[in-house]
């Protein structure tokens, strides 16, 4: 075997290995399936000129070249087919320039299998067998058909790089890799037979580099083409909003102009010098081999706060799927300065109000649903040591309070704990009365529940705590009413009269007065209260038994 | 021996002429110290810290009302056999109560060692001093003084 045959047995190598390439990805986009097409009649060609290059009869290369070789005649619109769907250029009405494509290559196929006269080949010195004509066909024509379009392809690819329609670095890549067996194929394949007859091999070889590189370079990359698009670009430029879309790599396929005028000149997200803080948040989905739950993985969002310069953006990360595979993300950028703003100025007075309402026996807690844990402040612990821990989970409270207060008063608390917390902080009015009660302490807590707003502050629920300790011990006292009538006049009549007795001891001694250190005029108005409350009690003794 | 006087009375007024008679009654020389609570449970977690810190049941004498709101004076009585079963603190009732069962509950009470009527008066805070700090026996066949 010559040289070129084992060159060209080398190209149809590479070509299976392009094929089981694309058939390992599972031809899931237009693009592959497209490309598969063209790489099925690139390998017709291949297998034609390869049985040149061995030593096999005039006939059955004959006999091949009849049944399989028309294939070349679609190689052209094949290819144009594949790299329109890259979506590098969009044209209206493609449909129908589709079908006046396919109608030409049609007439050539058609016109090619009804000339009865077989192809000539000629012997050359350097190649062995070459392809002639088939004389009287359109077989020239054909050649010059296949090169417009292959120029068309060449055009189309241009025109993506020279007006930037696509962030994708590899398109000149890809644009070289097309170019050099396109010139090779127009000298040697086209102007050759045109001027002496007969075609030069070695365009299949070429093409079939071309054809494994393209695969390689869009490997990663067709979901991104689409986001390249006329249409695509000029909708989200209208969008006041940062809004990109980055591949796994972190290379940007696009930005609109919001984002152009953030991060100019930027190509990867981890060029970013602010508004980065998003990178921590998209981190679990940048791994390799992640798969997602196909049935959440449409709502999942990750949101980050990013500052840049003087504005304040809200970043929004939606995973871009490929079945279970995440490709990569797009990214909104709401500009939220001034919300921001508005924030920060109703957290200054909320902590401006809890300063100035920091009002003896009351207290703010916060309730972190989060967590689902309470926090103390500092001054309620300070008062109240039975707490000793500045937070405690829910259970751990539970379970501290136990000692603490009674039984249906716990099981409230873990009622509110175990049903939706949320709801309970909804009803404005909601107020609970808690009597804590030990050998050694005795408070009583009036317990109102406020709700926030999460973006206000980040523990959205505040209970406003009350002690009502002295309220409810005065109450207390007066629950007299229904004791037997000696304990009344013992504990409740005898009181103030024993206190006035005593008051009056003082006031009948010039010297005692001196020694109380009290003012005469204190002493009496003690004596006065002393009485009212006498009276006071008479008066609700008598209507007790005016009731009876 | 420092002694200390620990007032518990949920009325301030009576606390307040409880405290004046008692000062005035003790030599500047006689290491007495007077604390007055209105809370019952402030009374004996103070009780209870003294103890903790090692000070002497004995030294701690104790002027109790009886009606109070959330733990009365019984009550009380009992939490603090609790903190102090042998019974060294010594407490004296002191109620606006007149009634004969108050009267003979208090008494029977082994803590108790007397039961004196509101308002406090001159010749009370004499025997409530005698009792307490200058340790002279109590005649306990006989220990209420009446009004």
């Amino acid at each position: 075997m010559t040289l070129i045959a084992y060159l060209t047995f080398l190209s149809i190598i590479i070509n299976l290995l392009t094929f089981i390439m694309l058939m390992v990805k599972g031809l899931e986009t237009s693009f592959e399936r497209k490309f598969f097409i063209f790489n099925f009649a690139l390998l017709c060609w291949q297998f034609e000129e390869f049985l040149l290059r061995i030593s096999v009869s005039i006939d059955v290369i004959s006999q091949v070249d009849f049944y399989l070789s028309f294939f070349w005649i679609f190689l052209g619109i094949f290819l144009l087919d594949s790299i329109y769907e890259a979506k590098l250029l969009i044209i209206k009405h493609f449909f129908w320039i589709r079908i006046l494509f396919y109608s030409i290559s049609m007439f050539c196929f058609v016109t090619y299998i009804s000339f009865p006269s077989p192809r000539l080949f000629l012997e050359s010195k350097t190649f062995g067998l070459v392809l002639g004509f088939r004389e009287g066909s359109l077989d020239i024509i054909m050649r010059f058909w296949i090169a417009f379009v292959v120029i068309i392809c060449l055009c189309i690819i241009a025109y993506a790089l020279v007006a930037n329609v696509v962030n994708f670095r590899k398109l000149r890549l890809f644009f070289i890799g097309l170019l050099i067996p396109s010139i090779y194929g127009a000298v040697f394949q086209v102007y050759f037979p045109y001027v002496y007859g007969y075609e030069i091999p070695g365009a299949t070889i070429l093409l079939s580099f071309f054809s494994l590189l393209s695969l390689i370079i869009f490997k990663d990359n067709f979901m991104f083409i689409n986001f390249s698009n006329d249409n695509f670009n000029s909708l989200i430029d209208k969008i006041n909003s940062i809004v990109f879309v980055f591949d796994k790599q972190g290379s940007i396929y696009h930005g609109n102009s919001s984002f152009k005028t953030c991060y100019p000149d930027i190509e990867s997200i981890y060029s970013f010098q602010e508004g980065s803080n998003f990178l921590n948040s998209i981190a679990e989905f940048m791994g390799e081999g992640d798969e997602w739950d196909r049935t959440t993985m449409d709502k999942e969002m990750l949101i980050s706060e990013e500052r840049i310069g003087n504005e304040y953006f809200q970043f929004m990360c939606y995973p871009i799927h490929d079945e279970n595979v995440i490709r990569g993300v797009v990214v909104f950028g709401l500009n939220v300065t001034k919300f921001v703003q508005a924030r920060n100025s109703v957290v200054k007075s909320f902590k401006n109000f809890k300063r100035l309402n920091e009002i003896p026996n009351s207290y703010f807690l916060e309730i972190d649903v989060t967590t689902k844990r309470v926090v103390f402040n500092d001054r309620f612990l300070h008062r109240f040591m039975l707490f000793n821990k500045s937070q405690y989970s829910y259970l751990e409270l539970v379970l501290y309070l136990k000692k603490l207060i009674v039984k249906e008063d716990l099981m409230l608390i873990i009622a509110l704990f175990r049903m939706d917390i949320d709801s309970v902080f909804e009803r404005a009015s909601k107020k609970i009365i808690l009597e804590f009660q030990t050998p050694s302490v005795y408070f009583v807590f009036e317990i109102s529940f406020k709700k926030f707003d999460p973006h206000v502050i980040s523990n959205n629920h505040l209970i406003y705590l009350s002690d009502i300790t002295d309220s409810s011990v005065e109450l207390l006292k007066n629950d007299w009413v229904d004791k037997s009538t000696p304990w009344i006049v013992s504990h409740v009549f005898r009181k103030p009269v024993a206190n006035i007795i005593g008051l009056m001891n003082i006031v009948n001694s010039e010297q005692g007065i001196f020694e109380s250190r009290l003012s005469s005029k204190e002493i009496f108005s003690l004596i006065n209260s002393e009485i009212k409350d006498l009276d006071s009690k008479i008066e609700i003794f008598s209507e007790r038994n005016s009731d009876g | 021996m420092n002694t200390e006087i620990i007032l518990i009375d949920d009325d301030p007024v009576s606390i307040l002429l409880s405290k004046f008679l008692l000062e005035k009654s003790f030599d500047s020389k006689e290491m007495v110290t007077i604390t007055s609570f209105t809370r019952p449970k402030e009374g004996l977690n103070h009780i209870k810290d003294l103890l903790n810190n090692k000070v002497a049941g004995n030294r701690l004498k104790v002027l109790l009302d009886i009606n109070m709101p959330v733990i009365n004076g019984w009550e009380f009585l009992d939490l603090l056999n609790k903190y102090d079963p042998e019974k060294k603190i010594r407490v004296i009732m002191h109620s606006s109560s007149i009634n004969q069962s108050d009267i003979s509950k208090a008494l029977a009470y082994s803590r108790v060692d007397c039961y004196i009527c509101k308002p406090m008066e001159n010749e009370k805070v004499i025997r409530v001093v005698n009792h307490f700090v200058k340790a002279v026996s109590v005649n306990y066949t006989n220990k209420f003084e009446s009004n």
